[in-house]
């Protein structure tokens, strides 16, 4: 549903992946694109994104005004089609610390928990652990973000490391609908040696997100990517 | 002599209280207001309490206020905690005799 890829340029697996479907009703789980955001006390997100290299889906529940925790799964691809790794997390994300400028605010996160993990290369589930490091500052025109996702399971490790940075066209208020443009570069250890560069659009009002976006690299050309954030 | 003295300060301290009993609109200065996504959750703690009648939020001008319902008051401790559960720090919090639409209004004027 979210798929709007491109055709293939060098016979890349097209079809919609039959993981996403499996992933929707889990409805919980440890996304690299939000794991770290911050969630206020007795708020409720959900998250769900999707490109043809790795899908998430994640609700998150705000504990204390630095604490909230977190359910998802994930589900990453080779480059190639032959390698899939899908881990089912629950996690605490922590924010260490925030620090309230004149104009914007900075955060740093950390999150982690316990995994099972399914994947081609191993037979069964395995147990393991996850964790990272999120960084960001934010202005009502500039977000910059730094962040760092790790799984370990079944003598495995996979980093996720993802770099953003956007630029907003207008100072968006409280009511507006703010409008988002910049640029993603993501790089998935183990599974790509190629960094994924991916132009965004971001637009968000209240409790509704959405980022949209296609691929540029050679490796990824025209993969689309979608990611969605509900609050309530 | 004396009974006038008294109507006379009877009618000052009615005065001067009407403001005070009249401000029915609290207003806060609020540091960290970027995002509208984020900021939704100070809308929606605000909201929570049976006192509050409406909500204005302006990352323009980093303002939080709320309306409350006649004869209703949120305390300041109570603002503050669920300004600051929201992930946001309270400046200043202070009651103003401005409805929440005039205070909009002036806000969007600025």
């Amino acid at each position: 549903m979210f798929r709007f890829k491109l055709p293939p340029i060098r016979g890349r697996r097209c079809a919609v992946p039959r993981g996403w479907l499996a992933a929707l009703p889990l409805a919980a789980l440890s996304t690299q694109a939000v794991a770290g955001f911050f969630i206020p006390r007795d708020i409720t997100m959900f998250m769900f994104t999707a490109s043809p290299d790795s899908q998430m889906a994640e609700v998150a529940h705000g504990l204390r005004a630095n604490l909230s925790v977190a359910a998802g799964q994930s589900r990453y691809v080779s480059d190639d089609g032959l390698t899939e790794r899908r881990y089912t997390t629950l996690q605490a994300n922590w924010l260490v610390h925030r620090a309230y400028g004149s104009d914007g605010i900075t955060n740093a996160y950390i999150y982690g928990g316990p995994l099972a993990a399914r994947g081609s290369e191993f037979a069964g589930t395995h147990s393991g652990v996850h964790g990272g490091f999120w960084a960001d500052h934010e202005t009502r025109r500039i977000y910059a973000r730094l962040s760092t996702h790790a799984y370990h399971a079944a003598g495995h490790t996979q980093v996720v490391t993802t770099a953003q940075g956007l630029w907003a066209p207008y100072a968006a208020d409280y009511e507006d609908i703010a409008t988002w443009i910049g640029l993603q570069a993501e790089r998935r250890s183990g599974l790509t040696d190629a960094t994924q560069i991916t132009p965004l659009l971001r637009l968000f009002q209240r409790r509704w997100w959405v980022d949209v976006g296609v691929s540029v690299n050679r490796e990824h050309r025209g993969d689309a990517f979608v990611n969605l954030m509900l609050l309530f | 002599m004396n009974k006038m003295k008294f109507y006379i300060m009877t009618i000052a301290l009615s005065l001067t209280a009407v403001p005070v009993l009249a401000a029915s609109t609290i207003k806060m200065q609020v540091e960290g207001l970027v995002c509208a996504f984020c900021g939704s959750a100070i809308e929606k703690k605000l909201r929570s309490n049976a006192a509050t009648a409406d909500v204005l939020v302006s990352l323009e001008h980093k303002i939080v206020a709320l309306s409350l319902k006649d004869g209703q008051d949120i305390a300041d401790d109570t603002l503050r905690t669920q300004i600051t559960d929201a992930g946001y720090q309270v400046k200043k919090i202070e009651r103003v005799p401005d409805t929440l639409d005039s205070l909009r209004a002036a806000l969007k004027g600025r």
